[in-house]
């Protein structure tokens, strides 16, 4: 969204400026309060005021310079700055497909280091291919010194040029940057920990499985614990896991003292991500003491799409919940239970006291077959509390079953 | 006696709103031997690109601002005769399964996960592109037939 | 006689300005380094690719408030169902409309009454019919009796069923992008319960299905200043705030909130001028009160772009309400003022908005006046005065210019370098009579707070509310629609 070159200067001027004005002010208001206060000629005063004028006028005159001259080199720049990223890009793309031989690319000439240009054509490369030709581009970075200087940047440097480097990693995805990443996960400053375990994900995403605690997975994970992150960004980078994602996903399941807050963040994503061969250790989460966590496991077995034998119990059970989003998400997860287990509870539901449980309630028995069909039908007639009433007539016509007309129609007879 | 065409002969579409991707893959298909390549990273560009191009296998991005590969899909959908096997390859970083099933739906016949895998496209492409001439080949035998009798 | 309550006053006025420079300076430059240089490195465009790819969203209940919208409102759900958003409803909720709205939305929409089992939670004016429609499964339209905006949204969240929800106006276009961008970041942090994002002025910027597909300046300098003022206020002014976590206001254009912490705060107040800041103070109060973690941020991506009024009748309603609504809100709310309790937000913020925005223009105004009268009664040297209003313009150009410079940094900027030297002009001339005339009106505005206050209700969308939208419609590509926007257009249908 922004330009990257000259914001940190300009940030500068304008607080610069800003504390520039700020003391002429405070002197200007000093002596206005002194020059009246001990009836000093007002000559002097104003003499202040010029100064202050003057100075005024002078920031805004170089201000205004600063501006104008950065819109003139920065279109100049932007437009040079696209020119050679094409040709960047072209000559790596040749050089990853062999199209040229390697001595040839390598005369890029003595340069040690690559501009700005060439690094971005690189990284936006690796994005997008890896394999052979993937690996003859991460060459090209370890032959400049480029991925040494962006581990570099990463532990000293100040702000903008440390999250430059992450970001940067976090293309390359080099093997050797994941370690200095996963120790970033304890840096005191949010955006950084955030952009880290993101990058991190990312470059773990392509490297070769080792199990194991101490395998690149192993240390994923152990960081993962340690570090304060917000459950959201976690699952964000659990997703740039990729192919990885499940054999993560699992071996974070089975950490013995796992947080709770982490369990709840690897149910959510186990079921994003459809790993439909977890649903057991999923359900074993639907009896824990934290209804959260109860929650999440059934959302997790109702995007999986199955409930395990062994939770059919679980369920029945969460069915009657005290907490009524346990008994909501447990609701939703029963379609997927055959018909004859979960019927009378559900249709029991239709008359819960939250809205929300007695939709889903009604949403499952409508997909339960012909039978929870027919008790959605039954309810719509005969059901003693309005509200369930209501709920079936309108899950009917939302899946179908009524059309509008016939749907007054059980509305006037109920 | 008609031949078939040599894959190689085959006309390519690529639409991509990543200008990388766009030249890479059209690099990757020149050096393979694939002369006729068209490609846009304008998604709005790609349905009249259709028409004028006659593609026979089309390299398609999911993910792109404004018109996104299910739209494009619908578009040349709806410009593509029944019955004509027109191959659609999705390119997309997104893994979940939902996804795929929607894109087979939409209309695709296969998929690349990016990052990609230069020998997988190629396959993938030329195991489309022949399938896609025996269609045509079939197709032609039926209408000479249909015109014998 | 008169010498030392003018000198006071003069001093005090000084000692205002250095106090306003210096938090605004302190804006600038926080708002700069978050907005701008972490965010661009954060988020750059193939981040964020990367995690839309992959997912990480929330649907999304749009609510869309319509009264007397007879010309525009089918042009605008129809934009609205047109956007490429994997999981979102449209909700339109008809506000008693006593024109041919709800008819024209039956017949465009295929509309089937239903009998709909509703929610609670919010206490609105009595609802007369819902309706599905038959072709757009996804929309769901209300009639109900009148009871103003604030009344409409609530009846709007009693229906909806998302996590969140988008309350728009129907002049603003939305970028489906945007909104998916956005709810992203209620993803990222559990915590958050509204989003306010960035918004620019829309007007002759050529609009291809409903994406602005290219840049170009007004004729209007009226227009050419509402720009300079939006790139200002959003991205130093409300960036500062968020970083400190003490955003007050989100603009009603777009913002993205948390359904149930809305609900848990009581919903939208039904009788104000701006229910949407109101809502965001109450938001704070609320959580401060029951000590829950939360935050409310702004986001300089994604972009929503807005019709501004082109005409000086429909700026100077659109800015008297909106200073109305702040100074309504702040007095509602005036028991925050300098309270401990509220933290960050009753120790400064609250008293920022309370000193240097809705008093703002009265002390400006005063500055005049003053100088006047001591120029009158000798009291002022001539010299004095015309070095003090100097100061003051030049001070305030300055100001206008570094919070503006920001916009030179953006991606999407003005692509000709010529419409970017207007936006740099701009900055000098708004100092000669537009700021001023703003000025006055805010500060007639201050004073008329009091007796304006019933108005609002029923007056909506009849112009008080601005001009009729005009540019939602797909401008057929080519040249640039530099419609110097003489007259307000109706909205075209689609």
């Amino acid at each position: 969204m922004w330009r990257r070159y000259g914001d940190a200067a300009y940030t500068l001027v304008t607080l610069a400026i800003f504390g520039f004005e700020t003391l002429a002010l405070g002197w200007l208001s000093l002596s206005f309060l002194l020059g009246r206060a001990t009836g000093i000629a007002s000559t002097r005063v104003e003499g202040v005021l010029l100064a202050t004028v003057t100075s005024t006028a002078s920031a805004l005159a170089l201000l205004g310079l600063y501006l104008l001259t950065y819109h003139f080199t920065s279109s100049l720049r932007d437009r040079w700055h696209v020119e050679r990223l094409d040709q960047w890009t072209e000559r790596w793309i040749a050089l990853a497909l062999e199209d040229v031989p390697a001595e040839a690319a390598a005369d890029t000439p003595r340069l040690r280091r690559l501009p700005r240009a060439a690094v971005d054509a690189v990284l936006s490369l690796l994005e997008v291919v890896k394999g052979d030709e993937g690996d003859r581009l991460k060459a090209v970075l370890a032959r400049h010194g480029v991925d040494r200087l962006f581990l570099r940047q990463l532990q000293k440097g100040h702000l903008a040029a440390r999250l430059d480097a992450i970001e940067g990693l976090g293309k390359a995805r080099l093997p050797q940057a994941l370690d200095p990443l996963l120790s970033l996960l304890q840096h005191p400053k949010p955006v950084v920990r955030r952009m880290a375990v993101r990058a991190a994900a990312g470059t773990l995403a392509t490297m070769a499985p080792e199990p194991g605690r101490d395998g690149p997975g192993g240390r994923f994970i152990q960081a993962l614990q340690g570090a304060s992150l917000q459950p959201g960004v976690v699952q964000e980078s659990l997703l740039l896991l990729e192919t990885r994602a499940g054999v993560v996903l699992r071996d974070l399941m089975a950490e013995p003292d796992l947080d709770d807050s982490l369990r709840r963040v690897v149910l959510e994503t186990t079921g994003r991500l459809g790993l439909a061969d977890m649903a057991e250790e999923v359900a074993a989460s639907t009896v824990h003491p934290d209804p959260e966590l109860r929650a999440a496991a059934f959302r997790a077995l109702h995007r999986l799409g199955s409930v395990p034998e062994g939770a059919q119990a679980s369920l029945l059970a969460a069915l009657d919940d005290e907490v009524d989003f346990v008994r909501v998400q447990a609701a939703h997860a029963a379609a997927f239970l055959s018909a004859g287990a979960v019927l009378p509870a559900l249709e029991s539901r239709l008359g819960d006291a939250s809205w929300w449980v007695r939709r889903a309630a009604a949403a499952s028995l409508a997909r339960l077959g012909d039978d929870g069909v027919a008790t959605v039908r039954r309810a719509a007639e005969t059901h003693p509390d309005r509200a369930a009433r209501d709920m079936a007539v309108q899950v009917l016509l939302e899946t179908g079953v009524l059309d509008p007309a016939a749907a007054r129609l059980v509305k006037g007879v109920a | 006696m008609t031949q078939t065409p040599r894959t190689t002969d085959a006309r390519i579409l690529v639409v991509d709103d990543e200008r990388v991707n766009v030249i890479l893959l059209e690099r990757i298909l020149q050096q393979d031997g694939y002369s006729k390549v068209r490609s846009t990273s304008d998604a709005y560009k790609a349905a009249a690109l259709y028409d004028e191009f006659e593609p026979d296998l089309v390299l398609l991005d999911l993910h792109m601002p404004g018109l996104d590969g299910f739209a494009v899909m619908e578009q040349l959908e709806s410009r593509t005769p029944r019955d004509t096997f027109l191959p659609i390859i999705i390119l997309t970083a997104d893994i979940r399964p939902e996804v795929k099933r929607r894109a087979l739906a939409a209309g695709a016949k296969d998929f690349v996960t990016k990052p990609f895998d230069r020998t997988e496209v190629l396959l993938r492409i030329q195991n489309l592109l022949e399938t896609r001439f025996l269609h045509l080949r079939l197709d032609r035998q039926v209408v000479r037939q249909g015109q014998g009798t | 006689m008169w010498d030392v309550p003018l000198t006071l006053y003069q001093y005090m006025l000084l000692v205002y300005f250095s106090g306003l420079n210096l938090l605004y300076g302190l804006f600038c430059c926080v708002g700069l380094r978050a907005s701008v240089i972490i965010f661009a490195r954060e988020f750059s465009q193939g981040s964020l690719r990367d995690l839309l790819e992959r997912d990480v969203y929330k649907p999304v209940s749009v609510l869309v408030p319509a009264y007397d919208e007879e010309v525009s409102i089918v042009g605008s759900v129809r934009s609205l169902l047109a956007l490429q958003f994997p999981e979102f409803e449209v909700i339109v909720v008809s506000d008693g409309s006593t024109d041919q709205t709800m008819q024209r939305l039956i017949d465009a929409f295929a509309l089937a009454e239903q009998p709909w089992a509703t929610r609670q939670d919010l206490p609105t004016a009595p609802i007369r019919r819902t309706f599905r429609s038959l072709t757009h499964p996804h929309l769901v339209v209300v009639d109900k009796e009148n009871g103003g905006k604030a009344d409409a949204l609530n009846a709007g969240l009693n229906l909806a069923r998302y996590p969140l929800f988008a309350a728009v106006d129907a002049d603003s276009m939305l970028d489906a992008e945007a909104i998916l961008r956005a709810t992203r970041l209620f993803v990222e942090d559990e915590t958050l319960v509204a989003v306010g994002g960035t918004i620019r002025p829309l007007n002759a910027a050529v609009v291809r299905d409903g994406r602005v597909t290219d840049l170009v300046m007004p004729k209007r300098w009226l227009e050419r200043f509402q720009i300079l003022e939006y790139a200002r206020a959003f991205f130093t002014g409300r960036s500062g705030w968020s970083h400190f976590k003490s955003l007050l206001i989100i603009s009603g254009a777009f913002g993205l909130f948390r359904r149930t912490a809305v609900l848990e705060a009581g919903g939208f107040l039904v009788g104000t001028v701006s229910e949407d800041m109101e809502l965001v103070v109450r938001l704070h109060k609320h959580f401060l009160r029951e000590r829950k973690p939360y935050n409310i941020r702004f986001t300089p991506d994604p972009i929503c772009w807005t019709e501004v009024p082109a005409d000086l009748g429909t700026l100077r309603r659109q800015r008297n309400r909106w200073h109305r609504g702040l100074c309504e809100t702040l007095w509602k709310h005036k028991d925050m003022l300098f309270n401990p309790r509220y933290g960050r937000l009753g120790m400064v913020a609250v008293p920022y908005f309370w000193f240097f925005e809705a008093l703002s223009p009265l002390v400006e105004m005063s500055g005049y006046v003053i100088v006047v009268i001591g120029m009158l009664t000798g009291f002022i040297s001539p010299r004095f005065a015309i070095l003090f209003v100097l100061l003051a313009v030049l001070y305030g150009m300055l100001l206008s210019q570094l919070a503006a410079g920001v916009e030179v940094f953006l991606s999407n900027r003005y692509p000709r370098m010529r419409d970017r030297v207007v936006i740099f002009v701009a900055a000098f001339f708004e100092f000669l009579g537009y700021r001023q005339f703003l000025a006055f009106e805010r500060t007639l505005a201050t004073i008329q707070v009091q007796w304006k206050k019933g108005q609002w209700g029923k007056m909506r969308r009849t112009g008080v509310q601005g001009p009729p939208p005009g540019r939602l419609v797909p401008v057929d590509g080519g040249g640039p629609a530099g419609d110097p926007a003489g007259e307000p257009k109706p909205k075209a249908h689609v």
